[in-house]
C-alpha cells in the first residue's frame, strides 16, 4: 500500500492524492482513504469478504460492525456497507452466531402474547434498556414493538416493525 | 377530567377484566383515563439489589413518557405496577448518584428527576373524585354482599410507597361501603398471597392461599376483592387447587375492585369481562341480582 506516513491529526495523503484516515481492524492499524465505507475500507486494506456481507445496500443486515472512537466511551454499531470510516475507529466485525428464528403458522397462532412467549421467550426478559433500538441498522423502534407485543397490541407491533427483515442484528450481545 | 393512565402488560392481556371495567367506571364518573401513547413493561418487580440499576430503566422510562405528555401525575390500577413505578420514582427523587447514572445511561431520553406523582387508582378515587360523588353515582348498590378486602403486599409495603398506613387502612373499606356492600375485614387481608412462589414452590403457595381463604371465610366473607392480577391469579385461578387440598374450604369468588365499581355504577356485566374470572363469580352476582342492568 503506497501512502505518505504522517502522525495522527495531520492530513495524510496517498500518492494518488487521496486523504487518508487510520482505522484499526482487530487491533491492527491501516491507513485507508477517507470517505470510504467500512466495507470498502476493509477491502482496500486487503480483506476479502466471504461472510458478513450481502446486499451492500444497507438492507440485509449481514455486515453488522461494532466500533469505538478515540476518547469516547460509547460502543457504536453500524452497517459496514453504509457507515463511513472515521479517523481512529476501532472496528470489530460481528462473528456468526445462531439466532432464534421460530417457525409458525401465522393463521394458527393468532394474536396472543402467550404464543409469542413460547416462540421467543427471551423477549419477555426485556428490561427496556433500549439497546435493541439503538443497534437496529434500520432505525426501527425495536423496544417499542416488543412492548406492543407484550401488551397484546399486535397491530401496533406490526406497524412499528414493518421495515424489519429479521436480519437478526445481534442486539442480544449488547442488551441486558 | 383527563388523567394519564398506565395499565401495565397484564391488564392489557390476562387481566382485561381489571382494565376494562376500571376505564368504564372512571368514565362514568367523569374521568377519562388516557393510556400513555407509548409505554413499556414497568419491570414487574422492584429490584432490591443495590447496584442493579438496569432494572430501573423500564419504570423510569415510563415516568419519562408521562413528562413527555406534559403531565405530572400518573394513575396506576395494578398494585404491582404501582409499587414498581412508585419505588423507582422515589429513588429518582432521592438518590442523586443513581439518578445521574440512570440519566446518563438513558442519554436518548430527557433527564428525569422524579417530577411525576404516581397514584394508585384507589387513592385517586378517594382524593380526586371523593366517596360522596361516587355514592351519588351508584345505580346498583351491592347491598347484602359481604366483601373481604385483600390488600396483599404491594399496596402497603414498603412504607415509603404505601397507599395508606397498614394498621389504619380504610381505602378498600370506604370503597366497599360506598358501593353499598358490607366490609368483612379479616386478619389475612395484608398477608402475602405467595406471589411468584406459586410457580416455583406450588405446595407452599397453595398452603398460603388456603390460609387466606380460610381466614376470609371464617369471618363470613362471600367474596374477595383485590387490585392485583397476581393476587387474583393465586386466590382466584389457583383456588381450585386449595379447594382440592382442603375439604373445609368453600368456593370464594374473587373480584377486582374495578369490576365491583363498574357493576355498582350500573354499567352491567358487559364491561366486566367476567369470563376471565374464576370460581362462581357470575353465579354469586346473579344470585344477588346485581347483573340486572340499572
Ligand atoms: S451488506 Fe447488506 S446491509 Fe450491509
Amino acid at each position: 500500500m503506497s501512502t505518505t506516513d504522517t502522525t495522527k491529526g495531520e492530513s495524510k495523503e496517498t500518492t494518488s492524492g487521496k486523504e487518508l484516515v487510520s482505522i484499526f481492524v482487530m487491533g491492527k492499524k491501516y491507513e485507508v482513504p477517507k470517505n470510504l465505507t467500512i466495507m470498502k475500507a476493509m477491502e482496500y486494506a486487503g480483506y476479502k469478504y466471504i461472510r458478513g456481507c450481502g446486499c451492500r445496500g444497507g438492507i440485509c443486515g449481514a455486515c453488522g460492525t461494532v466500533y469505538r472512537k478515540p476518547g469516547d466511551y460509547h460502543i457504536y454499531v453500524g452497517l459496514a456497507c453504509q457507515t463511513v470510516v472515521e479517523d481512529g475507529m476501532y472496528l470489530t466485525q460481528l462473528p456468526f452466531f445462531p439466532a432464534n428464528r421460530a417457525t409458525y403458522n401465522l393463521e394458527a397462532i393468532g394474536s396472543d402474547p402467550e404464543e409469542v412467549y413460547k416462540k421467543y421467550p427471551e423477549l419477555f426478559r426485556c428490561v427496556a434498556c433500549n439497546a435493541c433500538t439503538k443497534v437496529c441498522p434500520m432505525d426501527i423502534s425495536v423496544m417499542d414493538y416488543i412492548s406492543a407485543i407484550k401488551q397484546g397490541d399486535f397491530e401496533k407491533a406490526t406497524e412499528l416493525s414493518f421495515d424489519c427483515i429479521q436480519c437478526i442484528f445481534p442486539f442480544e450481545n449488547y442488551g441486558g | 377530567m383527563k388523567i394519564s393512565y398506565y395499565p401495565g402488560c397484564t391488564l392489557k392481556t390476562k387481566a382485561k377484566n381489571m382494565d376494562c371495567p376500571g376505564v368504564a367506571a372512571l368514565n362514568a364518573l367523569g374521568v377519562e383515563l388516557v393510556e400513555l401513547p407509548r409505554w413499556n413493561c414497568c419491570g414487574a418487580v422492584f429490584s432490591l439489589a443495590d447496584d442493579d440499576l438496569l432494572h430501573l430503566l423500564a419504570p423510569v422510562r415510563d415516568l419519562i413518557r408521562v413528562v413527555e405528555q406534559g403531565d405530572n401525575k400518573l394513575v396506576v390500577a395494578c398494585s404491582m405496577c404501582y409499587n414498581t413505578l412508585a419505588r423507582a420514582n422515589l429513588l429518582m427523587r432521592e438518590n442523586s448518584e443513581k439518578r445521574h447514572t440512570i440519566n446518563t445511561f438513558m442519554e436518548e431520553e430527557r433527564d428525569y428527576n422524579g417530577e411525576v406523582e404516581v397514584v394508585h387508582l384507589l387513592s385517586f378515587l378517594r382524593d380526586e373524585i371523593g366517596w360522596e360523588k361516587i355514592k351519588e353515582s351508584i345505580k346498583v348498590p351491592l347491598r347484602g354482599l359481604k366483601i373481604a378486602p385483600y390488600y396483599g403486599c404491594t399496596l402497603l409495603r414498603p412504607q415509603s410507597v404505601a397507599i395508606e398506613p397498614p394498621e389504619k387502612r380504610t381505602l378498600f373499606k370506604d370503597l366497599i361501603e360506598t358501593m353499598g356492600a358490607t366490609v368483612v375485614d379479616f386478619p389475612a387481608s395484608t398477608d402475602c398471597c405467595s406471589s411468584y412462589q406459586i410457580l416455583s414452590n406450588p405446595d407452599i403457595g397453595i398452603e398460603t392461599v388456603s390460609k387466606i381463604l380460610e381466614s376470609a371465610e371464617s369471618w363470613g366473607a362471600e367474596a374477595i376483592v383485590t387490585s392485583c392480577p397476581l393476587c387474583e391469579y393465586n386466590l382466584g385461578k389457583r383456588q381450585e387447587d386449595a379447594l382440592r387440598k382442603h375439604d373445609k374450604l368453600k368456593e370464594l369468588p374473587t373480584f377486582y375492585f374495578t369490576q365491583l365499581l363498574a357493576l355498582a355504577l350500573g354499567l352491567g356485566a358487559e364491561v366486566c369481562n367476567f369470563e376471565l374470572n374464576h370460581n362462581g363469580v357470575v353465579r354469586l352476582m346473579e344470585s344477588k341480582k346485581f347483573l340486572t342492568a340499572a
